[in-house]
């Protein structure tokens, strides 16, 4: 049921905005502050406009808006919303104010473009998410890539045109799998129906209803193209290091998008395509998916460990958890499947907000390195305690939002047919060391007692305090009444998983 | 009236958000928190009044606030359950909690962060109530680390200092304790994972209004089932499941190996010490034991595991507390060891004997870190023992309470020790047939005994060693809650007197377990058990206070080093355990942090792979180039070289 | 009769002489001649096979060759004399300044 066109005004809006805050004079900071958050804060009533109309009892894809594009070659702007895209809508809703917002007083030049790259990156993140024909997707996709390099490009830190061309280079030529993954299934689709298209849910409904068989090994060569794509993006280990050099030169504001939301395109492309689609693969492949998502996971934790660069140490931690997400979408059963969307949503709002807190520092003390901070909780108390709440929700203490995506991940792998408790135990050690190297980090900036230059430090302003309270509060939300993120996705989770049990079963 | 369990736990949860966000000034803050934990003991009463009134076949009051979680098949309820067993453990924490809270009043007064002290306290024991009240395994999880991050909170509650007596830092204190904590945690959920996958739920028991069965009444649904270990072979599933539980109560109980965290959380104040490290949450792994003994009564349980660790961490614990110089460190140690009875009580199946000496020592062990605390702050925070000594005539009060305290923990008749620790050395030696753990048990109770008498031959005994202090006697509010709680150790043990068996049958609807049956044996037995720990006693506090008195001196090695050398070194370090993780663990993870960063990722992904295929390319490139020369002439040569590979293909072809 | 063998010799004897000419040569002019000859030994084998299989398309193709040889050394000429008036030199090797 469609009252408006919800979903397209999301996705334009921003842009429409970005355009329209390139064309202010360069002097007018505060309009181009208001011109550019209004745009964010109404793409975010648009998303809730969508979760207000989002029936969480059917599966399957809601609030569909379709033009046809290219008719002749059965491409369409079709977007929609499912229970798996919902919540990571929300976030970008969400994330995008928060990161403009971040931004105030931090950007030290060319602040209008700067506005203008992250409402550009909004619009590409919301078409990823809701982009239901694949080459739309593939589009979006491939969209964001502009903007994310150019935010890092420009404003980053010392590393950035590296970090940039690094990130460009290797994301794309990973990409390119993708698009050759996107024709391939297009032709297969088109050689066994008749019908060329692109659009994902009548793919799929072909492959539910066995009109489009595919025998193992084209199964598998799509599955592969696919998978090296989303491998590249998510990233899994060994793919990373584009990401721990990007978010190491990427600026606080524009981080937090980044480390939000970017890299969880990866990872639903690999829940909406390889997964949904290729059920078969997935159940054979998963148990050596499964390996590469523990040892991210077990890696990244122990590498974060004697980071002193405190933007890489969180690098890792985000590579840390992706490996659980990963984990989670593999063990292919509802619990897993959920808990890993929950995940990305949870690890993209603790670690975001862990990144603010770090430009929060280095506006302080104009250095990244660990070793020049310590007894902060005693001179900025309050920034000490929000802090505190973020590691803890970043760690998985139970209460918090972390917990709960983490626990249902592991409990899906544990549980699942195909992995079991073999892969689940070594994941679980990951709790260890994420206490590890994340107290860590904490005593060496918080506690001990502080260097002279720290002593008097102001503690929250009322700009930072009011960032800090906006994310912490769901991660205590979440952490306590999970399914407000679980309800939603329910449906489709099962959904998911059902095609690959169907597969197991057979067997 | 079930709504009214929920009090319990939210009184000291009003505390904490109140004294984190409103309160500033230091007497509220210790009235306030105080006054909730009072309030919540009025409500375990009143809750236990309503229980009498439920059915002995489910003598339990449920109450859910929510559904916490629920992914398809997964469910599970945030709510309450109170029982029993539950009540008997929330007594325990709110009336000793209370006490300890109004103590506090007195020993923080002046200190750097009090408002902050007091909330966390109250946090604390808002989680340490959840753990108790949880009616699932997730919810006591939640309370589980809940403890460990209050503990975490308090023992860096000095963050600032590099240094506390003795010798310790408390931030790393408090990080080393998390992190110990944690690794018992991720066993915890290890079982968890292995409970809900083959029982199907994470609740004790039903729950009718959510439709969620519990799994501790189908405990022996599961008795035949195996695990895969590959090459290892097979293990029944019960064994798995309750050894991963012992794990975690190794680690949250400071069982052996894993107590190297208690010592050094020594580090908070001494009120932290009294409640969190004593009498509270290092007992929930019994409390975890106790919950699910229907699990550790299968015939293919890790019981026997648990005892062999209870009573190999009594009698270590109390080797160790023979040499310690620090006046709570003693302390610590004793209570690792003391934990250890507890632990193996249970491990035994003797659950009632082991709650007993869990309320017993509560009482005891409190009173003695209290008036330690007493002592502490008498005589200006001093802690070294050297430098006590002759303290009885300047802090009386104070001393004669110790002695209660003492006589309590070593088990002497009449004292509450004596009653709860012979039930179990009784139990091991008649019951379960192990005579080894008994001697072990009694040898260990000895021991106690002589470190006790020890500690009070030092401290309060002799001449005052250091010139430079003079103690005085403490407040009001720091005596009186100390004498309530000698009051307990003296009469402590009418909690289960033979033959009256009050605890007993008041857990016997959730334990079920036959009353003790008292023999003379056993009476001889603890007559001996006695005489023992009497004489040690005495012995430690001869040799201390004056026999080898005149050699104890400020800064110099304890007396009996010279005797016993490397065996005392020994009890002194812990028997090396943390030197041993230092070695084994810490270092090694670090430099191998240290590897993977540098020359793993660095180098071999980045540089060789990621780089290298970039600057591969750019060679290509490189490569390439040459043929773009510039020079027409070359350029012809190329033509033709294309014109005959196109001819020579099409007249090869046709 | 000639035999037609002996014309096609003789064009691809004369196109190698021109290719080599092109190869070797590094006078801009002898380039432009040895072009020339390469055009005019196709010409000679069209208009062979012209008569060989008295077919006339193959004499009008020769036609267009001639405009299209004619045209282009009009222009190269041009071209030539247009470089030669800054580099003071018809070698083609000194031009080589699109180099990649």
């Amino acid at each position: 049921m469609n009252v408006a066109p919800l979903l397209s005004f999301m996705i334009w809006l921003p842009a429409l905005g970005a355009l329209v805050v390139l064309a202010l004079p360069r002097e007018r900071v505060a309009a181009q502050r208001i011109v550019s958050m209004s745009a964010a804060l109404l793409a975010l009533a648009a998303a809730l406009g969508v979760v207000f109309f989002f029936d969480p009892a059917r599966a399957g894809f809601q609030l569909v808006e379709s033009i046809a594009w290219i008719p002749s070659w059965g491409i369409s702007y079709t977007v929609s919303v499912d229970g798996i895209s919902l919540w990571l809508v929300v976030l970008t809703a969400f994330l995008t104010p928060v990161a403009l917002a971040a931004s105030w007083g931090t950007v030290e030049r060319q602040e209008r473009t700067f506005h203008a790259l992250v409402l550009l990156l909004a619009s590409g993140l919301f078409g990823v998410f809701t982009a239901q024909d694949m080459l739309l997707f593939y589009v979006f996709f491939e969209f964001t890539l502009v903007p994310t390099a150019l935010l890092i490009g420009i404003w980053g830190g010392a590393e950035r045109r590296y970090a940039a061309i690094k990130f460009f280079a290797y994301t794309f030529t990973g990409s390119v799998f993708l698009l050759l993954g996107i024709i391939g299934l297009y032709l297969l689709h088109g050689q066994a129906t008749g019908v060329y298209t692109f659009d994902i849910a009548t793919i799929l409904a072909s492959l539910q209803l066995g009109t489009l068989q595919l025998d193992p090994a084209a199964e598998r060569l799509m599955f592969g193209l696919f998978f090296i794509g989303f491998a590249v993006k998510t990233p899994i280990w060994p793919f990373h290091t584009w990401m721990t050099t990007a978010h190491a030169a990427a600026p606080s504001s524009g981080a937090i998008d980044i480390v939000g939301l970017l890299i969880k395109i990866g990872a639903y492309g690999l829940i909406r395509y390889t997964i949904q689609l290729f059920p078969a693969t997935a159940a054979w492949a998963a148990p050596a998916i499964s390996v590469l998502a523990v040892i991210g996971i077990l890696y990244a934790a122990w590498i974060a460990y004697q980071q002193t660069d405190m933007k890489r140490l969180l690098a890792y931690a985000s590579v840390s958890h992706l490996g659980l997400i990963v984990l989670g979408m593999f063990a292919l059963n509802p619990q897993g499947i959920a808990g890993s969307v929950a995940h990305m949503v949870n690890s993209a709002l603790t670690t975001g907000a862990l990144f603010l807190v770090v430009g929060m520092l280095v506006a302080r003390r104009g250095s990244r390195e660990l070793k020049s901070y310590g007894g902060l909780w005693k001179s900025t108390p309050v920034l000490g305690s929000l802090t505190l709440i973020l590691v803890l929700g970043s760690i998985g203490l139970p209460g918090l939002n972390g917990f709960v995506s983490e626990f249902a991940v592991l409990q899906g792998a544990w549980r699942s047919p195909g992995l079991g408790w073999r892969y689940a135990l070594p994941a679980l050690l990951g709790a260890v060391l994420a206490a590890v190297y994340l107290l860590h980090m904490y005593r060496m900036a918080f506690l001990g007692d502080a260097p002279p230059e720290l002593a008097q430090a102001p503690d929250v302003r009322p700009r930072e305090l009011a960032l800090l309270v906006i994310m912490a509060t769901p991660v205590v939300l979440f952490g306590l009444y999970p399914n407000l993120l679980f309800g939603p996705m329910q449906q489709s989770a099962t959904q998911i998983a059902g095609g690959t049990l169907q597969y197991l079963a057979s067997r | 009236m079930n709504w009214i369990i929920w009090l319990i736990p939210a009184f000291p949860l009003i505390g904490f958000l109140l004294n984190a966000l409103v309160v500033r000034r230091e007497r509220a803050a210790g009235i306030l928190a105080s006054v909730m934990v009072g309030l919540s003991f009025a409500a375990t009463i009143a809750a236990m009044v309503v229980l009498e009134g439920a059915p002995s076949e489910a003598k339990r009051l449920t109450w859910t606030l929510w559904e916490w979680i629920r992914i398809a098949d997964f469910r599970v309820a945030f709510g309450l359950l109170f029982d029993p067993l539950t009540a008997v453990m929330a007594l325990l924490i709110t009336g000793v909690g209370g006490l300890i809270h109004i103590y506090s009043i007195g020993y923080m007064h002046g200190d750097v962060r009090p408002v902050r002290f007091f909330a966390f306290m109250n946090l604390f024991v808002f989680a340490m109530l959840m753990l108790v009240m949880a009616d699932n395994l997730l919810l006591l999880f939640l309370g589980w680390e809940g403890v460990g991050l209050c503990s975490f909170l308090l023992i860096g509650h000095y963050f600032d200092r590099r240094s506390v007596p003795p010798g310790i830092n408390p931030s790393e204190a408090a990080v080393k304790a998390f992190v110990v904590n944690r690794v018992g945690d991720v066993a915890m959920l290890a079982a968890l994972f292995a409970i809900f996958t083959n029982f199907g739920t994470l609740s004790f028991y039903d729950n009718p209004q959510l439709g969620i069965s519990g799994y501790l009444d189908q405990a022996i649904v599961v008795a035949g089932e195996m695990v895969d270990l590959g090459a290892f072979g097979q293990l029944p599933l019960i064994t798995g499941i309750t050894l991963l539980m012992l794990v975690a109560v190794t680690g949250k109980s400071a069982q052996f190996p894993l107590y190297t965290w208690l010592p050094d959380a020594m580090a908070g104040p001494t009120p932290v010490s009294a409640l969190i490290h004593a009498a509270t949450m290092v007992t929930s792994g019994v409390y975890l034991i106790v919950r699910n003994h229907t699990l550790f009564d299968q015939p293919a349980s890790a019981a026997p595991w648990v005892l062999v660790i209870g009573v190999m961490t009594a009698f270590i614990g109390a080797t160790a507390a023979v040499a310690q110089l620090d006046i709570k460190r003693v302390l610590a140690y004793s209570t690792v060891s003391q934990l250890g009875y507890m632990v193996a009580a249970v491990g035994m199946g003797a659950y009632v004997a082991g709650m007993y000496h869990l309320l017993t020592h509560g009482l005891f062990k409190a009173l003695l870190f209290l008036a330690a605390g007493s002592v502490i702050h008498g005589i200006g925070n001093y802690q070294d023992m050297r430098r006590m000594g002759g303290l009885r005539n300047a802090l009386p009060t104070t001393f004669r309470l110790y002695v209660i305290g003492a006589l309590a923990l070593s088990g002497i008749f009449p004292f509450a020790g004596f009653w709860s620790k012979d039930e179990i050395i009784a139990h091991a030696w008649f019951d379960a047939r192990s005579p080894l753990a008994a001697i072990m048990l009694i040898l260990t109770s000895a021991v106690t005994a002589f470190y006790m008498g020890r500690q009070i031959g030092m401290v309060f005994f002799g001449r005052p060693r250091d010139q430079a202090i003079h103690g005085h006697e403490s407040g009001v509010a720091m005596r009186w809650t100390m004498v309530t709680l000698a009051v307990g150790a003296v009469i402590g043990g009418l909690i289960n007197l033979p033959g009256l068996h009050w605890l007993n049958s008041y857990l016997r609807p959730v334990l079920q377990e036959p009353e003790v049956i008292y023999t003379v044996g056993m009476g001889i037995l603890a007559t001996i058990t006695t005489l023992l720990s009497a004489g040690a006693g005495y012995l430690g506090w001869k040799t201390y206070a004056c026999d080898l008195e005149p050699r104890i001196r400020v800064g110099k090695e304890d007396p009996l080093f010279r005797y016993l050398g490397d065996l005392w070194r020994g009890m002194e370090i812990g028997w090396g355990l943390d030197w041993l993780y230092q070695r084994v663990f810490v270092r090694p993870y670090r430099a191998a942090s240290v590897f993977l960063s540098d020359v793993v990722d660095r180098e071999a992904i980045d540089q060789v792979l990621v780089d290298g295929t970039a600057r591969g390319l750019v060679r290509l490139a490189h490569g390439l180039r040459a043929l773009q020369n510039g020079y027409i002439r070359t350029y012809a040569l190329m033509f033709l070289f294309g014109v005959i590979l196109v001819v020579a293909f099409f007249a090869l072809r046709g | 009769m000639v035999p037609t063998s002996y014309y096609i010799l003789l064009s691809a004897l004369l196109f190698t002489l021109g290719v080599a000419g092109v190869l070797i040569r590094r006078n801009a002019l002898v380039l432009f001649m040895s072009v020339e000859l390469m055009l005019n030994s196709a010409n000679l084998a069209l208009v062979t096979f012209a008569m060989a299989r008295q077919d006339i398309a193959g004499q009008m193709v020769v036609f267009f060759v001639i405009v299209v040889a004619a045209a282009e050394v009009a222009v190269g000429l041009a071209l030539l004399v247009a470089i030669f008036r800054t580099k003071q030199t018809t070698d083609v090797d000194e031009i080589h300044s699109l180099k990649g």
